[in-house]
């Protein structure tokens, strides 16, 4: 009897499905009635809603139309090529009751959260079975004590009295207990931390590593639109899976086209050229059109703008590669903006072509103009690129006064191998509670050994012994702090795993194990990975490559040219050279480094002595050019292919955090450096080495504000 | 030329099969031509009024000029918008049919060729046109020429999973032969995942 009902139920459901143009998989139509039961059972207080027949009826077919219009949407958004084409798949149908289940309840049971309140079943005249259901849903959601078991016993009475409910109740009781198969309960789990999330709001600190950001899915045919972000894990486990040889092009592509959408928007760019605006509109001339590549074969040889990537052809040649194909460079009278440019980056060049099939003269060549922040969110239509729930893309709001600040503290280059960290640390921690602040994170940025793990046998039973001593010799003296602060561990080049290819994984958990339980809010994160203050996006990076960096240049940068004797002769009979600025640097370098070079980046401007430690700002401008933390080939940075959206920095972040490791190569150029300073609207940060000087940041998420302090 | 970019887009249209990809740069070009049209046009005409305030003597060449000019570009402002306008609602009609011949799941997977608004009208419509289905009990999108066989042989073309039927679960993996209910898998058949064979 019991199995009839549900079969009858599944069928109204099914019936109601195909209604509605659905095909729809066995699983998602077992969780459909599975939470449409469970909905029944939790939504109707007995007594007070007739004996209304649960199947069949108005509401069931409303329940299906919102389940499926809920569902048709998830499929829109859920990306290309993930599930079956034509079918409602179970993970679409689950997604869609997770969204139901949650906006149900708070619109329908007023006051009563179903996630947290105790299920409603008349226990007391209910036969064993019935009972054994009601304590397999209390399980997911367990009563909150007081208060609510009055209630729950008012309404048991009721029950008592209204048997015809009764009976139903224990029906579908009967029919939970004939197959506690636990969607629900897992639904009722998703919705529930989903629901947290939104409770906790603004005040939220999350923390996003590589394996949570979301990949942007571009359209197949070339127009460089982002068809979907895939945000979940289940969907991006196969779109990481499908893909093995084709994720080093689509890695490329992927850049390429974040850039020229970024590139497009930009006022000096038309995208929209019409045959009469050139001819009629003197003023509409001065936007520049980009051209493809393959549109060079033409035959035309004025002047031409291209955008793309730099890359190597033969020992001393470069070519620029598009979507459309590449073209060989002629670099040689070229004019820079001075920014660092390496290969495999992506730039802006103006040059033409002397003759077809020869290369392309370069006159100008250009990183890709920097973009509000603002405005790259308009132009990703609102699509969350950063990840993390409940980011607010639009951030007019962001000053609001009634976001408490957040403090953030970031130690850089913590080796705790060397004994000054932990006495370091412990005068920090004691500090800060005499001034009784506490920080709402605090980030530990590796590496956490001051040689790379693995040179001796006993190193990993060495770095849990150190972490666990960081627990009960630090944190465990400061209570305070270690139970109300997130700690976050960044890994560094010389920590644990495949050496060298970014993104980093994290410190593993059984290292920390004895560190959580000092500490219970310890996340490991990997490197690079975000974090979500508030509304404030920060992202964290530490690499070893500024000295390969500054090897694979391209173009003697302003601050290398004392350095670099040779470039410097070179540059030398190039200023001896009669030429005057370049119009189109200058239009775009006007608009991205004009307000910076008014003195809004002091860090920058830096006498010819200083020029060393310069050329790391160089290297952290690139980056927000690039959209990209590590601008370089893959031979000398290796990035994990389907892993490279974790390097992007778009929208760009308010603040980052780069970190250079004193590491393998390690050279007067690249002088790790502890500072602050402003770049267009994001705050860089360089926290040096705490290990060392004792030298750590205070971000404050309030204001965007960062100050370097110094341990005496 | 003017229009010629609202032709091509109304052409592109017409020689595809299908719904093609939203062509948005195309229409945001259009537009572009339509307002730099008009600007020429509005440019025109105050010329002409200012002219005339000032008590300027036009004669008769000077103004059919001026008049060819104004009647060439409005109507290079109306074929453009109408071009556009065409485009759209064809657009619109196509979708509709998509939704009708692979019911409303496939529709929806074909959204990466859609503008938002497009995915938007998808969605209104098959909530529309599914709530007409549910309140009559009879699924309008069906076939219209009565089956010669309530059960039909079909070869599976993709891997769909375990779909539900009202007679019970049925095994969708690629390569298999079912005997089936023509009513349970018309849209799957339409939308080619699978192939119906012919005795």
């Amino acid at each position: 009897m019991v199995s009839g009902e549900a079969a009858q139920l599944r069928r109204a459901l099914l019936r109601s499905c195909k209604m509605r143009g659905f095909v729809v998989q066995s699983d998602a139509v077992e969780l459909m009635s599975e939470a449409w039961m469970y909905a029944q059972v939790n939504r109707r207080a007995p007594g007070e809603s007739g004996s209304e027949d649960v199947l069949g009826g108005k509401q069931l077919k409303d329940f299906v139309a919102v389940v499926l219009a809920q569902a048709a949407k998830e499929q829109m958004a859920g990306g290309t090529g993930v599930g079956s084409r034509g079918v409602l798949t179970s993970a679409t149908a689950k997604r869609a009751l997770v969204q139901w289940l949650g906006t149900e309840h708070a619109n329908v049971v007023s006051g009563a959260n179903v996630f947290s309140g105790k299920v409603n079943l008349p226990t007391a005249d209910a036969s064993g079975a019935g009972r054994k259901g009601a304590d397999g849903v209390g399980h997911i959601a367990p009563t909150d004590g007081r208060g609510r078991g009055k209630e729950a016993s008012k309404q048991q009475e009721k029950a008592v009295k209204s048997t015809a409910i009764g009976n139903a109740m224990q029906q579908i009781g009967k029919a939970r207990v004939a197959k506690t198969n636990g969607i629900t309960k897992e639904l009722v789990l998703e919705a529930r931390s989903l629901d947290k999330h939104r409770r906790k709001g603004k005040h939220l600190v999350q923390v996003v590593d590589s394996q949570d950001m979301p990949i942007a899915v571009f359209s197949s045919d070339r127009t460089g639109r982002i068809d979907a972000v895939v945000s979940t894990h289940h969907e991006k486990a196969a779109l990481l899976h499908a893909q093995r040889a084709q994720a080093k092009t689509r890695m490329w592509l992927a850049r390429y086209y974040l850039l020229l959408g970024r590139v497009q928007r930009h006022p000096v760019f038309a995208r929209i050229e019409t045959s009469i605006s050139r001819v009629w509109h003197a003023h509409r001339t001065d936007k520049l059109a980009l051209t493809k590549i393959q549109g060079l074969i033409c035959g035309d040889n004025g002047t031409k703008y291209l955008f793309g990537m730099l890359s190597l052809r033969d020992e001393h040649s470069y070519a620029l590669e598009d979507d459309s194909g590449s073209v060989s460079i002629n670099l040689d009278l070229a004019q820079t903006d001075g920014s660092l440019i390496t290969e495999s980056s992506f730039v802006l060049v103006e040059g033409c072509m002397k003759e077809v099939s020869e290369a392309f003269h370069v006159r100008a060549i250009c990183q890709p103009p920097l973009e509000d922040p603002q405005l790259t969110m308009e132009g990703l239509k609102g699509l969350n690129l950063f990840g993390g729930i409940g980011q607010v893309t639009n951030r007019g709001a962001a000053a609001q006064p009634d976001v408490s600040p957040q403090v953030m503290l970031v130690l850089g280059g913590c080796h705790l191998d060397t004994p000054e960290t932990f006495s370091k640390l412990k005068k920090l921690l004691q500090n800060l509670t005499a001034a009784n602040v506490v920080p709402a994170v605090i980030v530990l940025m590796g590496s956490f050994l001051s040689f790379p793990l693995g040179r001796n046998m006993d190193d990993a039973e060495m770095l849990e012994m150190l972490f666990s001593k960081l627990g009960t010799m630090v944190f465990a003296r400061f209570p305070l702090i270690a139970r109300s602060t997130s700690l976050v561990l960044v890994p560094g080049s010389n920590d644990m795993g495949v050496s060298g290819i970014m993104p980093l994984c994290p410190v593993p958990e059984y290292m920390v194990a004895g560190l959580r339980k000092t500490v219970p809010d310890l996340s490991c994160t990997t490197n690079p990975s975000r974090i979500l203050l508030g509304e404030r996006r920060v992202v964290l990076y530490e690499d070893d490559v500024a000295h390969a960096s500054y090897l694979g240049r391209i173009f003697p940068t302003d601050a290398c040219i004392d350095i670099d004797a040779l470039t410097a002769e070179k540059n030398a009979t190039a200023a001896a050279m009669p030429c005057q600025p370049n119009p189109f640097l200058s239009q775009l370098t006007q608009q991205t480094n004009g307000p910076s070079q008014a003195g809004r980046a002091p860090g920058l401007q830096l006498s010819s002595d200083e020029a060393p430690r310069d050329f790391n700002a160089k290297r952290i401008q690139s980056m927000l050019h690039q959209s990209h933390l590590c601008p370089l080939p893959l031979r000398i940075q290796p990035i994990s292919w389907q892993m490279d959206h974790a390097m992007w920095l778009l929208p760009q972040p308010d603040g980052l955090i780069v970190a250079s490791c004193p590491g393998r190569h390690w050279s007067k150029h690249t002088t790790s450096q502890s500072r602050v300073w402003e770049y267009q609207s994001s705050v860089i940060m360089e926290p040096g080495s705490f290990a060392r000087d004792g030298t750590y940041l205070l971000y404050s998420s309030s204001d965007n504000s960062a100050t370097l302090e110094t341990l005496e | 030329m003017h229009g010629q970019r609202a032709f091509e887009l109304v052409q592109q249209l017409r020689m595809s099969v299908g719904l093609p990809g939203y062509d948005e740069a195309g229409l945001k070009e259009v537009a572009s031509e339509m307002r730099d049209l008009h600007g020429v046009l509005v440019e025109s005409m105050q010329q002409m009024q200012r002219r005339v305030q000032h008590g300027e003597a036009l004669d008769e060449a000077q103004v059919r000029a001026i008049q060819c000019s104004t009647v060439v570009h409005l109507r290079s402002v109306q074929r453009n918008k109408r071009c556009a306008l065409a485009y759209l609602v064809n657009r619109a009609r196509r979708i509709q049919m998509q939704r009708w011949e692979l019911g409303a799941t496939a529709a929806a997977r074909s959204d990466s060729c859609m503008s938002a608004q497009e995915a938007d009208f998808l969605r209104k419509y098959s909530d529309i046109l599914g709530e007409y289905c549910d309140a009559v009990q009879l699924d309008v999108t069906a076939e219209i020429q009565p089956p010669s066989d309530l059960l039909i042989e079909v070869r599976v073309q993709e891997d769909l999973g375990t779909v539900q039927t009202e007679d019970g679960a049925m095994h969708l993996r690629r390569g298999t032969s079912l005997y089936v209910k023509r009513g349970d898998v018309e849209h799957l058949i339409r939308q080619g995942s699978l192939e119906q064979v012919q005795n």
